[in-house]
This record gives C-alpha cells, structure tokens and sequence, in this order.
C-alpha cells in the first residue's frame, strides 16, 4: 500500500476541499463520490501529480480505476515513480 | 417507499437551493403532463478568451484539434440530427473537433457575433461586435471524459477564438447542469444573467434578466433576440 499523504495534499489543493481532506483513507472513494472531481479537476489533478513528480503520464494511462479512490490513485503514483 | 420518494422529490431542493429546486420539478413534471408543455432555464455565461493555453505542452499528448469541415464524416458521431448539423454551418457556425491519434474524440460548436439557438426560439446578438462568439454543444465521447481531451478542446477553442480576434465567448448552460457549470466556472466563465422559457404547444414566453427582459412568440415568428453584452470590468482587464 502507498502513502497516500502526499495524494491527499494534492487532492485538497486543487479541488479546493480544505479539511474535508483531512479524513481521507485509502479506502475513500473519489470518481462519482467527491463533487468537485470532474474532468476538469482531474486534469488538475494529473498536472499537479506530473510537476510534483517530474514524471509524465500518458493519456493511455488514465482511466477510471486510478481515481476509484485516494489508495487506487496513491498506487498509480507509485508505479509511475517507480517504474 | 414513502420515505425514498420524499427523499428524491427533496434532493433537487438540496441540490438547486429552493426557486432552482422548483424550477427542475416543474422542467421535469410538465413535459410528463403534456407533451405539448416545456420550461427551459438558461444561465447565460460569458468567459475571456484565455491568453495562454491551459495546458503546458506536453511531450508526447496525443490530442490535437482540427476544425470539422462540413462534409466531414465525423459528424456522423455527432448525437445530434444532421439537419441541426446542417443548420448550424449555415448559421456561420464552425465546429473545433478534438482527436486522440486517429480517434475522433469530441467536439464544440463557436458561433461568431450571433446565434440562432436550436433547442428553444431564440437568437443571441453578442457585442462588442466582431470580438464575441457563442460557444455551444460542447460534446467528449464517454470514453474520452476522463483524461486531457476537454482541456485540449477547449485550448483548441481559445486559439481559434485569439487567431480571429476574438475576446469573448458567451454560452448558455442549463440552470440543472452542474457539471457543465462547474467546468465553464473553472474556465473563468461568468454569468451574466437567466433567462426562463415557457412552452405551450406553439406559444413560447421568455422571461430574462437581460434585454429585452421578456419576449412572446408564436411557432411562425421568429422567436426572441436576446442582447448579450461582455460586461465592463472584463473589457476594462483586456
């Protein structure tokens, strides 16, 4: 399992959520749960990942299993970084 | 069971606030008494045309726009009638296509200086002229909604809009589509006023907070021109 502290941060800067972040798991689910995550946050979401990163992700990498929950996105940005 | 429908006749309420919350029951409800019977409620928006795109370059992204010519076969994808299509180019309108390689992926409709609206009897005359466009029928393919095609599209957008001299784009979004509205607020959109349609059989009322405020039309008139100004402090911060 991937911390998932630094994707909590991300989530609550770019969609703007404040403490609500704060209760954040790996199990909280994010697509279709959260109101502010649309398609535009979740652009703002991978470039926020990319910068803080310095990874790139291919349009062929997103799709909705990585923004099932905080854990699924926590892992994604593992196997980025990692890989 | 009575619970569960007291709950969903409650949640436009919680969702809208209390005017909005009516406003989507009665949108809902008078279309299922008579099929001759319709409400539409528009906000009417307007947005810069952004400067810089929203998106950095990204080495090795896959989307890129192109306009759709009027003979393209992408059109064919388009959930939308061709004779709408077909009006629509004749109106002046241009239609910016978005593509993930060779996959056509979505598409949004600009209309310069005026539009003819296709889902109620209204035109929208947008000034200052020759700087305004309405931008409409913005559309992503469900496989294509999560990802960068939106923010594609609409960089696409805004360079059209700058390579024309275009420095506003005004739109109008269903008062019950939230996330429509949540995407044009993220793109700087602001409203400048509602406008409420009525429908019975061949009669049409217009109610706005814009001029001219209301309107009366009959199936055989030409419907209401609703007059939309970029409003001072967005001219003043060009």
């Amino acid at each position: 399992m991937s911390s998932i502290q630094p994707i909590r941060e991300i989530l609550r800067q770019t969609l703007q959520i404040g403490s609500r972040a704060d209760g954040f798991t790996s199990e909280t689910p994010l697509l279709g749960s959260i109101p502010e995550l649309d398609s535009m946050a979740v652009v703002a979401i991978l470039t926020a990942i990319e910068e803080r990163y310095g990874i790139t992700i291919d349009d062929n990498d997103i799709s909705a299993e990585i923004f099932a929950t905080v854990g699924s996105l926590a892992d994604f940005v593992a196997g980025k970084v990692g890989g | 069971m009575v619970r569960a429908a007291f709950r969903r006749l409650q949640a436009p309420f919680r969702e809208f606030g209390p005017v909005s919350g009516l406003l989507y029951v009665l949108a809902r409800l008078l279309p299922a008494i008579s099929r001759h019977l319709r409400l539409f409620v528009y906000d009417l928006m307007v947005q810069p045309t952004a400067k810089t795109p929203l998106l950095a370059e990204r080495p090795g992204g896959s989307f890129h726009t192109a306009l759709v010519k009027p003979d393209s076969p992408v059109l064919e994808k388009m959930p939308v009638p061709p004779t709408v299509i077909l009006a629509r180019f004749a109106q002046g309108a241009v239609c910016l296509g978005v593509w993930r390689g060779e996959s056509f992926a979505g598409y949004l409709w600009l209309a310069p200086d005026r539009y003819d609206e296709d889902e109620v009897r209204c035109h929208y005359n947008l000034s200052p002229a020759g700087k305004s466009a309405f931008d409409f029928d913005v559309y992503i393919l469900p496989e294509y909604r999560l990802g960068f095609a939106f923010v594609v599209l609409w960089d696409g957008a805004n360079a059209w809009l700058r390579q024309n001299g275009i420095d506003y784009s005004f739109s109008r979004i269903s008062r019950f589509n939230i996330s429509s509205r949540r995407a044009h607020s993220r793109l700087g959109s602001r409203r400048l006023g509602t406008a409420l349609f009525f429908g019975i059989g061949p009669l049409q009322l217009m109610v706005a907070t814009v001029p001219p405020f209301c309107g009366v039309s009959w199936s055989t008139s030409g419907g209401v021109t609703l007059r939309l100004r970029a409003p001072r402090v967005l001219r003043d911060a060009r």
